[in-house]
């Protein structure tokens, strides 16, 4: 715990340092007036080695700049806004003493100098300021393990709102985003669609090309899907197995049928080869649409069963198309 | 008979340091009544007024706020019978440590 003296007279310095030496404490510095301790404290020039100050001893009367100045000048300074002051006054000063509290000071001794009364006043400014370090410590630990568990919780949420295998939304976070979606419909009374789609003969593909070339399939289709849809507010989720959807809130039927139809027309693009489907010659996809403005008493169920059944139409009309529902 | 003054044991290396001060501020204070110098005088006073108890002198304290107070109304006369007792009170003191 280091004590810095700032007093003109020598023998007041001189003794405040003495009994303070006596009772134990080691780092004392010492000032004959405040634009000594400035210099020190490196608030003139901050070029200089700044020592770590915890607690001032300040007398009020000083010549060139007092005590309740120099209390101030120190306490509004960015680094001592912690440190305690303590002023160090004669007794018939009393008028000073409510403007040094008002420069910031925490506490007064007055003069003369009473040793049980200084060691008492310095023990329990140094015993808050030793509290106010304590206190700044436990705080930016705290701010730090909140950052910490934030980004965890943000990796945790992204991995278990991902597929593993293609790293779009997965089937949970499709359910979780169909619900608010939902819910947002209602709210706003607005249409709220949803594209099923299918990769066409995808067994025929596994059985012609193996699983390997079947899982970079879904994740090649899966990217370029996601990436049509890239600057949207819909959500492209991998349902299960070889069968995806695309929710698109604020999105009327007609609007989404022509999303639909892109597609379509993204995965026949692709031309990955596919030589025993009985569509094409490379992988095509079918594709069902329904819409609803959703209203208490629905469900987000009946909106996945029109579009499902609209899927299923698709293929029974021969794959590779666009059904409405 | 001369004055006993008891000072903190702690405090003992520094009395002769602080007793030569003390001659000092009476040369100082000499020179300051030849100049008529209130605000020297006053500041002085104020210091011995801090000072002279926090060591134990008592009525150095004492002296120092009447010498205070005399500068304050310009009153030398007062000022200089002070300084008379504060060399009376300064020649003539046995200091024991505690």
């Amino acid at each position: 715990m280091s004590i810095l003296i700032v007093d003109d007279s020598l023998d007041s310095q001189i003794l405040i340092y003495t009994l303070l030496k006596s009772a134990g404490y080691k780092d004392i510095l010492r000032s004959a007036s405040a634009s000594e301790a400035y210099t020190l404290l490196g608030i003139t020039n901050s070029t200089n080695q700044i020592p770590y100050i915890d607690l001032i001893l300040m007398d009020i009367i000083m010549p060139d700049i007092n005590g309740i100045n120099a209390c101030y000048t120190i306490k509004n300074h960015a680094l001592y806004h912690d440190v305690p002051i303590i002023m160090v006054t004669a007794q018939t000063e009393n008028n000073d003493l409510k403007a040094a509290f008002d420069a910031g000071a925490n506490d007064y001794i007055t003069k003369p100098i009473n040793k049980i009364e200084l060691l008492a006043r310095v023990q329990s400014a140094l015993k808050l300021k030793h509290e106010i370090d304590r206190r700044k410590t436990r705080e930016l630990d705290f701010i730090e393990l909140t950052r910490q568990l934030e980004e965890a919780n943000k990796v945790l949420r992204k991995l278990t709102s991902l597929d593993g295998l293609t790293g779009i939304a997965n089937r949970r976070h499709f359910d979780y985003f169909l619900d608010i979606s939902w819910t947002r419909s209602i709210s706003h009374m607005s249409p709220l669609s949803l594209i099923m789609y299918d990769l066409d003969n995808f067994k025929l593909f596994n059985d012609t090309y193996g699983h390997q070339s079947g899982d970079d399939c879904l994740k090649q289709t899966a990217s370029a899907i996601n990436k049509l849809f890239e600057n949207t507010s819909a959500l492209v989720a991998r349902y299960g197995g070889e069968e995806f959807a695309v929710i698109m809130p604020d999105t009327d039927l007609k609007t989404a049928a022509s999303w639909a139809e892109k597609i379509r027309i993204t995965i026949e693009n692709l031309n990955i080869p596919h030589s025993n489907s009985k569509v094409k010659p490379y992988v095509t996809v079918s594709l069902g649409v329904a819409s609803i403005i959703p209203t208490k008493g629905t469900i987000p169920q009946d909106l996945i069963s029109a579009s499902d059944s609209t899927l299923y139409s698709a293929k029974r009309r021969g794959r590779n198309q666009v059904v409405i529902a | 008979m001369s004055t006993i003054i008891h000072v903190d044991r702690e405090l003992q290396e520094l009395i002769p340091g602080f007793l030569e001060n003390r001659n000092n501020d009476i040369e100082t204070l000499k020179k300051a009544i030849q100049r008529q110098d209130y605000g020297a005088i006053q500041c002085l006073g104020h210091t011995l007024k801090g000072i002279g108890s926090s060591y134990g002198f008592d009525l150095l304290s004492e002296l120092g706020f009447k010498i205070e107070n005399a500068a304050k109304n310009n009153d030398l006369y007062a000022i200089s019978e002070l300084l008379v007792i504060m060399l009376d009170y300064l020649d003539d003191i046995e200091i024991i440590y505690i």
